[in-house]
């Protein structure tokens, strides 16, 4: 059982993750470099998940992800399944909660670019996508990973949204964090002391896995 | 065939607006610098040149084809404009080593690792290829920040206050040195500096610039040893600028009151006319006792009131009637026992008084 809700856990993470920071990296630079007076609206509404209960972000994505609302019945149409209580639907939720956890770190790595090395690579003739690739990304890197590793942990540990969103069920959306209160509401108590066990350490062995990693590779 | 340059915009800041009208034209090698205290506006007439900012008005040009033309909506990218731009702390990449700093976004293969190899031997870089940046002397991140810029045959050099970033005792080591791989480049440069010793050892023409107006440019000599105004006077570090009157004029030859004395200079301006008299401190010589017969027409009995130590050099000020600085060496000062409060006597010649109309 657990070692299904682990798995339901780990690709959430893992995709969560990916998705974050292909969409993200892009988001953050525009936010870091934008000279627009209106952009702390943009920040605002990248952190509002961390302030705002899950119960609340899960509703919401409910609401516009069921059947009968626009973008439900658009996807609806075109895939034959409904956005909640499967998957793709505790994805989509997911990276919209990990959005802050993921874009914020990416927005002080990239802002800590000195910005006379992209300019000096825009005077060597290189362009501007040429140049975040080769000076922005390398430069940022401590920041992105730390947003990386932020998103994957955090969408781990993750529980409201996705039980709004998803339900509990097993295979499908039944993460770990679910499954650890589905039995503690049986009064499994032996099985969550052991799952919430393996969910502490592995989360623990991972982060600090990828610390050691960061503290390695960190340029300059 | 020579290239020109044509520089004619206004920038806008809040605190200041900038008018840049000037050309640059060169066959090969050629120095300009963008001279004023700090602030001015320099360094932003450098990064419209670049491409780095975008003016509001006006036209930047290189040989005709339009580099900035807002009216045109015209604003050729950085990129585009095959420029070198030397930044005044080099902007190295610190995450590559000197040789990807080098090769930086040339296309890879034998030819540019030939070119590679050529440039580092040419700036003496030969042994330094995987070297990080920040294992480099300040010398040798200069070097390598030329080489960068260099290697890609840019049509001009643009350099953001060079040397600032080195300590007192390298930069003098590394100033002849620029100024021989500038000119084994043998491309027109364009430098920004706040420092008059740069611009007389590197530059051959000079744009004085304040509070974002161009105020003058010539020659170094002439805008050193001429200056139109005593804003210029000042920047330039003319020590002694001091209000005098034209007493009389006789075959172009005045009597010009300064202070308490009288001073003798050519001028064209009539009778009764006020000045400021502009006296730069080498031309200044000093005597013990009475010098005797001299060519020179400015023979002044004065006090000294200072004594400043500049390395080999000794700055005196000297009360002649008007405050008068003169600079002489160690060996100068030890010889005739200067010392505060002594009396002692200035001879300057007439033709070294620079003398400006006011108003």
């Amino acid at each position: 059982m657990e070692w299904t809700a682990l798995w339901v856990s780990l690709r959430l993470a893992f995709f969560t993750t990916l998705i974050l920071t292909v969409v993200g990296i892009p988001m953050a630079w525009w936010v870091a470099t934008s000279r627009r007076r209106w952009i702390f609206i943009v920040e605002a509404v990248i952190a509002l998940p961390i302030v705002l209960p899950p119960t609340v972000l899960g509703f919401y994505m409910l609401m516009l992800t069921g059947p009968y609302s626009p973008v439900g019945s658009v996807w609806i149409n075109a895939t034959g399944v409904p956005i909640p209580f499967t998957f793709h639907g505790i994805l989509a939720a997911s990276v919209v909660f990990n959005l802050p956890f993921a874009v914020r770190p990416f927005i002080a790595g990239l802002s800590s670019v000195d910005r006379r090395l992209v300019e000096a690579s825009w005077s060597l003739g290189v362009s501007r996508t040429a140049t975040f690739c080769k000076i922005v990304v390398p430069m940022a890197w401590p920041g992105i990973i730390t947003g990386m590793v932020l998103a994957f942990a955090h969408t781990l540990g993750e529980f409201g949204v996705v039980l709004m969103v998803g339900g509990n069920i097993p295979g499908v959306t039944q993460t770990l964090s679910i499954l650890i209160y589905d039995e503690v509401q049986a009064m499994n108590y032996a099985d969550a002391a052991r799952i919430s066990m393996i969910m502490l350490v592995f989360s623990f062995t991972m982060l600090c896995m990828i610390f050691s990693v960061q503290r390695r590779i960190m340029p300059v | 065939m020579s290239a020109v340059l044509h520089v004619d915009f206004e920038k806008r800041f809040p605190d200041i607006n900038i008018n840049a009208d000037f050309e640059h034209i060169s066959d090969g090698f050629r120095t300009t610098a963008l001279f004023g205290p700090s602030g001015c506006g320099k360094t932003t007439i450098l990064r419209c040149i670049a491409g780095l900012e975008r003016p509001e008005k006006g036209r930047i040009s290189w040989n005709g084809e339009a580099w900035s033309d807002p009216d045109r909506k015209i604003h050729l990218a950085p990129q585009k404009r095959r420029i070198g731009f030397l930044f005044q702390d080099y902007a190295l990449f610190p995450h590559l080593s000197v040789r990807r700093n080098i090769g930086y976004g040339l296309p890879s293969g034998s030819s540019t690792q030939e070119s590679i190899e050529d440039i580092m031997g040419r700036f003496k870089l030969t042994g330094m290829e995987n070297r990080a940046p920040r294992e480099l002397s300040g010398g040798e991140q200069q070097r390598v920040a030329l080489a960068r810029a260099v290697i890609r045959r840019p049509r001009l050099l643009l350099l953001d206050e060079p040397l600032s970033a080195l300590d007192m005792t390298t930069r003098q080591m590394v100033r002849s040195e620029l100024r021989s791989m500038l000119m084994d480049a043998g491309k027109p440069v364009l430098l920004v500096t706040h420092d008059p010793v740069k611009v007389l050892t590197l530059a051959e023409r000079v744009l004085v610039i304040n509070e974002g107006d161009i105020i003058q440019q010539g020659t170094t000599t002439e805008v050193f040893s001429r200056p139109v105004n005593k804003t210029v006077a000042g920047i330039v570090g003319t020590e002694t600028v001091h209000h005098g009157e034209i007493i009389s004029i006789r075959d172009g030859l005045a009597d010009i009151r300064v202070g308490d004395t009288v001073v003798n200079a050519f001028a064209e301006e009539a009778d009764g006319k006020l000045v400021d008299i502009c006296i730069r401190a080498e031309d200044v010589s000093l005597f013990r006792g009475n010098p005797g017969r001299t060519s020179a027409q400015n023979v002044l009995d004065g006090r000294i009131t200072e004594l400043i130590s500049e390395g080999p050099m000794y700055r005196v000020s000297i009360d002649c009637g008007f405050p008068l600085t003169a600079l002489i060496s160690k060996q100068a000062k030890e010889d005739l026992a200067l010392t505060p409060g002594e009396s002692v006597c200035a001879v300057i010649k007439a033709t070294v008084v620079h003398v400006i109309p006011k108003g």
